[in-house]
C-alpha cells in the first residue's frame, strides 16, 4: 500500500533520495522506472550489453546479365561471320564446351569461362573447312593451272631441284618493315648434285652441320646482306662455289691419313694383316670368302656403329675365322637338374 | 604400383598386419593372410660336386660349385677378385660360384682350341656387375698361368735398363709373388730354365740354364729390378711356349687398361704420361701378339678400367679404343648378361641356403619377385639388396 502511493515527483530527486550504494546497481533510466511503477512490478535488472540488431551485409545483385551470345546461336549459322579472323578464345560466342586445363585435386578439368589456358593458345576456330573452302574458291579466280608434268614430288624435284624461301613480314607500326625479311632458306637435295664419291665426300666436309643425313637435304641460310634479293644472290653464289670446289682435287689432300678417313676401310688395315695371319697360321688356301666375310663385318661394326648385334656378328665371324664353329648346342640341353631349391 | 607387389613390399618389411592394413586402404579384402603367415621352407641352394669348371656341362648350368681351399689361396692371394666377394666368402665360410653360360662357353672354346696355332683370344663383355671378374675367376681357377689385374699402380719409376720407360717396382714385386704363389711347383715340375743371359748391373747376372724360379726370387728380392725380371720372365715363357715345354694362360681382368692414352702420373713436365712408355705393360702387351703358340688369352674389358669419360658403353669396340683394337683383333667377344629366371632361382636359393636372407618371406614367390625387380636381374645388385636382408 506504501508502494502504490509512491509517485515519481523528480527523477533527480529521487536519485538522491536512494543511497549511494544502489545508485550504481539500480537503472538509473527513466523509462525502466516509469514502466516498473506503472506495471508495479519488480525492476529488472539488466547486466551486460544489450542486443544489437544485426546488420546484414547488403547483398550486391549484378544487374540483370544477357544470357551469352551462343544461345541465341542457330545450330545452321555460318560460322565464318561469327569468327571472321584469328581472334582470342571467347567463351560466351563459342557454342561448344570444351575442358583445358591441369584439374585441381577433386575437381574435374577446369571449363571454358575464365579459362586462361584456353585464351593464351592460338585457336584455329577461324580456320573451319567450310571456311577455307570458301576462301579457296575466292582466291582460285587468280590462280593458275598447276603446271603439267610436275604431278609428283620426284618429278618436281627432277626439274627443280633448288627451293628458295623467304619470308614477308608487315607491321601495323610506325615501321612496316621487319629486319628478318632479309633472310633467304636455299635448300637442295645432294642427290640432285652431279657429284661422285670424292665430290659428296668434301662436300660434306666443307658445309658441315648445313647437311642433314637424315633428309639428305642441304640448306643455306644467308642473312649477311640488307636486302633479300642480294642475300638470294649470295645463295646462289654459294651453291655455285661448293659445287666447284667439290668436284676439284687438290694437290694437298693426297695427305689426308688413316685418321682423317671418313669410313672404316678394311683393306689395308692391321685387322687385314692380323686376319691373314689366322689364315695362314690355319693353312687354309680358299682362304678369300671366308676373309672377305671377315672383312665386312669389321667394316660394318666401325661404319654402323657398334651395338649387339653387330658385336654379334664380329662374334660369328671370328668362329669361324678360327675354325671354332662347333657350336656347343647348349640353347637345346635338357633342364639342369636341380637337388633341391624349387620356386614354392 | 599393382595392389600384390605392394603388399609383398609391405610384407618384405614386416608392416602388413594380420588383416593386412594395406588391403583395407586399398579397399580389398586380404588375400591369404594365413598363407603369408607361414613361411615357406628354407631350400637348400643347388649345387653340384664337380669342383672343376673344365668338367661342367650345360646341365650344371645355374647349380653352384666349391672351390678347393687350395686353389681359393692360390687365386684370392693375387687381390685381383673383388674385395666384397672375398668378405662375403668368409660370411659363408666357403667360396661358391655358379655355373654359367657365358663360362660354359669359355671353356668349350677353350677346349676346342687348337694350341699349335697363334694364341686366341676371348674377351668378355658386359655391363657392370654381371660377373666378368668372377667367371674369370672361375675359368682361371683351373688353369695355371700369369694373372694381371688393372692397372692400379702406385709408385713408378724412370726405367732402370731402357731409355724413356717408366718401371713399377713395387706392382712388379707383388705380382712375381702372385705368380710365384700359382706356378712354383708347376715350374719346378716343367724345369723351365732361362735361354738368355740378364744383366741386371755389373755384379748381378743371370747366365742362360738358371730355372725360372730363381729368376722369379731375384725380381721379389730386388724391386729396382723386378719390372725388368717381369719382362723377361713373360718373354721366357713365351718362347718356351713357342717351343712346345708348356702352356701358357693369360688371364687379364679389365684388359683395356693397357690400350689407355693418359695414365695417372704426371711427369716433371706437368704433362699426363703415356702407358705406352710402362715396362710393366710391355711384358703382358708382348703376351697379346700372335707370335707364339700353345697359349691362350682370356680376358675382361671392364668399362670402370677406363676413365671416367669413356665409359658410356660396355661394348668391346669402345672400351679398347683404336690401339687395343688393332692390337687384339681378331677375338671373340663373349657377353655376359645379368641372371635369366633360372640363375636368379638358384642365386636367391644359395642366399636362403647360408641364412643370408634372413627375411621369412624372402623365398617366397612374391618376395623372389620382388628381389628380381629390385635388383633388375643384376647379379651385383642383388648382392646389395641382400645385404640388409
Amino acid at each position: 500500500m506504501f508502494l502504490q502511493k509512491v509517485y515519481v515527483l523528480d527523477m533527480r530527486a529521487q536519485q538522491l533520495l536512494r543511497p549511494l550504494a544502489c545508485r550504481s546497481l539500480a537503472t538509473s533510466h527513466p523509462r525502466a522506472e516509469i514502466k516498473a511503477a506503472a506495471e508495479e512490478e519488480f525492476r529488472t535488472l539488466e547486466i551486460g550489453r544489450k542486443k544489437r540488431e544485426r546488420f546484414t551485409a547488403k547483398t550486391f545483385k549484378p544487374a540483370t546479365m544477357l544470357p551469352p551470345r551462343y544461345k541465341q546461336q542457330k545450330t545452321d549459322q555460318d560460322w565464318g561471320s561469327v569468327w571472321p579472323a584469328a581472334r582470342t578464345f571467347h567463351p560466351a560466342t563459342v557454342p561448344f564446351p570444351v575442358r583445358q586445363g591441369y584439374p585441381a585435386s577433386g575437381q574435374p578439368t577446369p571449363d571454358k569461362w575464365a579459362n586462361a589456358e584456353l585464351m593464351k593458345i592460338p585457336n584455329f576456330l577461324h580456320l573451319t573447312p567450310p571456311v577455307i573452302k570458301r576462301q579457296c574458291e575466292a582466291l582460285k579466280k587468280f590462280c593458275t593451272p598447276w603446271p603439267a608434268g610436275l604431278e609428283t614430288t620426284a618429278k618436281q624435284e627432277k626439274h627443280f631441284p633448288v627451293t628458295v624461301s623467304k619470308s614477308s613480314y608487315l607491321h601495323s607500326s610506325p615501321t612496316i618493315r621487319d629486319p628478318k625479311a632479309r633472310i633467304v632458306t636455299l635448300k637442295v637435295h645432294l642427290r640432285s648434285l652431279d657429284l661422285d664419291y670424292h665430290g659428296r665426300d668434301k662436300l660434306l666436309r666443307l658445309v658441315g652441320e648445313r647437311y642433314d643425313a637424315d633428309t639428305d637435304c642441304l640448306t643455306l641460310v644467308a642473312d649477311r646482306c640488307p636486302l633479300s634479293q642480294q642475300n638470294y644472290d649470295y645463295c646462289q653464289y654459294l651453291l655455285t662455289v661448293l659445287y666447284n670446289e667439290s668436284m676439284k682435287t687438290e694437290p694437298w689432300e693426297h695427305e689426308k691419313e688413316l685418321v682423317d678417313l671418313e669410313k672404316y676401310v678394311w683393306e689395308g688395315s692391321p685387322s687385314q694383316a692380323a686376319a691373314q695371319n689366322v689364315v695362314t697360321a690355319r693353312g687354309i688356301n680358299d682362304a678369300e670368302e671366308l676373309l672377305k666375310e671377315y672383312g665386312q663385318v669389321v667394316t660394318d661394326l666401325h661404319n654402323e656403329g657398334e651395338d649387339e648385334a653387330t658385336v654379334l656378328r664380329y662374334q660369328e665371324s671370328v668362329m669361324k675365322l678360327l675354325g671354332l664353329t662347333d657350336p656347343q648346342d647348349t640353347a637345346t640341353a635338357s633342364e639342369p637338374k636341380y637337388i633341391q631349391g624349387e620356386v614354392c | 604400383m599393382a595392389p600384390s607387389a605392394r603388399r609383398a613390399v609391405l610384407l618384405l618389411r614386416g608392416l602388413a598386419g594380420r588383416h593386412g592394413g594395406c588391403g583395407a586402404a586399398l579397399g580389398q579384402r586380404c588375400v591369404s593372410a594365413e598363407a603369408a603367415q607361414a613361411p615357406p621352407p628354407r631350400p637348400r641352394a643347388p649345387r653340384t660336386s664337380l669342383t672343376s669348371p673344365v668338367e661342367h656341362t650345360a646341365e650344371q648350368r645355374g647349380l653352384w660349385y666349391t672351390l678347393q681351399p687350395g686353389v681359393v689361396q692360390r687365386l684370392f692371394s693375387q687381390g685381383g677378385v673383388p674385395k666384397q666377394f672375398l668378405t662375403q666368402c668368409q660370411t659363408f665360410a666357403e667360396t661358391c660360384l655358379m655355373v654359367r653360360q657365358p663360362s660354359l662357353t669359355l671353356m668349350d672354346f677353350i677346349r676346342r682350341s687348337d694350341l699349335s696355332l697363334p694364341p686366341n683370344k676371348f674377351l668378355l663383355y658386359g655391363r657392370n656387375g654381371c660377373g666378368k671378374t668372377l667367371s674369370l675367376t672361375g675359368s682361371s681357377s683351373t688353369s695355371p698361368g700369369p694373372r694381371s689385374g688393372g692397372g692400379t699402380s702406385r709408385r713408378w719409376l724412370p726405367s732402370a735398363t731402357i731409355e724413356g720407360q717408366y718401371d713399377h717396382p713395387l706392382d712388379a714385386v707383388l705380382w712375381l709373388q702372385h705368380f710365384k704363389t700359382q706356378n712354383a711347383e708347376l715350374l719346378k715340375t716343367l724345369q723351365l730354365v732361362t735361354q738368355e743371359r740378364y744383366i741386371w748391373s755389373r755384379r748381378e747376372v743371370t747366365e742362360p740354364d738358371t730355372p725360372l724360379g730363381e729368376l722369379v726370387e731375384l725380381g721379389i728380392g730386388r724391386a729396382r729390378y723386378s719390372t725388368d725380371c717381369v719382362l723377361a720372365l713373360t718373354s721366357e715363357l713365351k718362347r718356351h711356349a713357342t717351343e712346345g715345354r708348356c702352356k701358357v694362360a693369360v688371364v687379364v681382368d679389365g684388359i683395356n687398361t693397357f690400350y689407355s692414352p693418359v695414365s695417372r702420373y704426371r711427369c716433371e713436365d706437368r704433362t699426363l704420361l703415356d702407358p705406352k712408355y710402362f715396362t710393366l705393360f710391355q711384358s703382358f702387351m708382348q703376351l697379346f701378339k700372335s707370335d707364339w703358340k700353345n697359349g691362350i688369352v682370356v680376358g675382361s674389358i671392364d668399362s670402370l678400367a677406363n676413365e671416367g669419360w669413356r665409359r658410356d658403353s660396355h661394348l668391346p669396340r669402345y672400351l679398347l679404343r683404336q690401339q687395343g683394337w688393332e692390337a687384339l683383333d681378331p677375338f671373340i667377344p663373349i657377353p655376359i648378361e645379368d641372371y635369366d629366371d633360372l640363375e636368379m632361382r638358384s642365386a636367391i636359393d644359395y642366399y636362403l641356403d647360408r641364412h643370408w636372407l634372413q627375411n621369412p618371406q624372402a623365398g617366397s614367390d612374391i618376395g623372389r619377385r620382388e628381389l628380381a625387380a629390385l635388383s633388375a636381374h643384376n647379379p651385383y645388385l642383388l648382392m646389395q639388396v641382400c645385404r640388409p636382408l
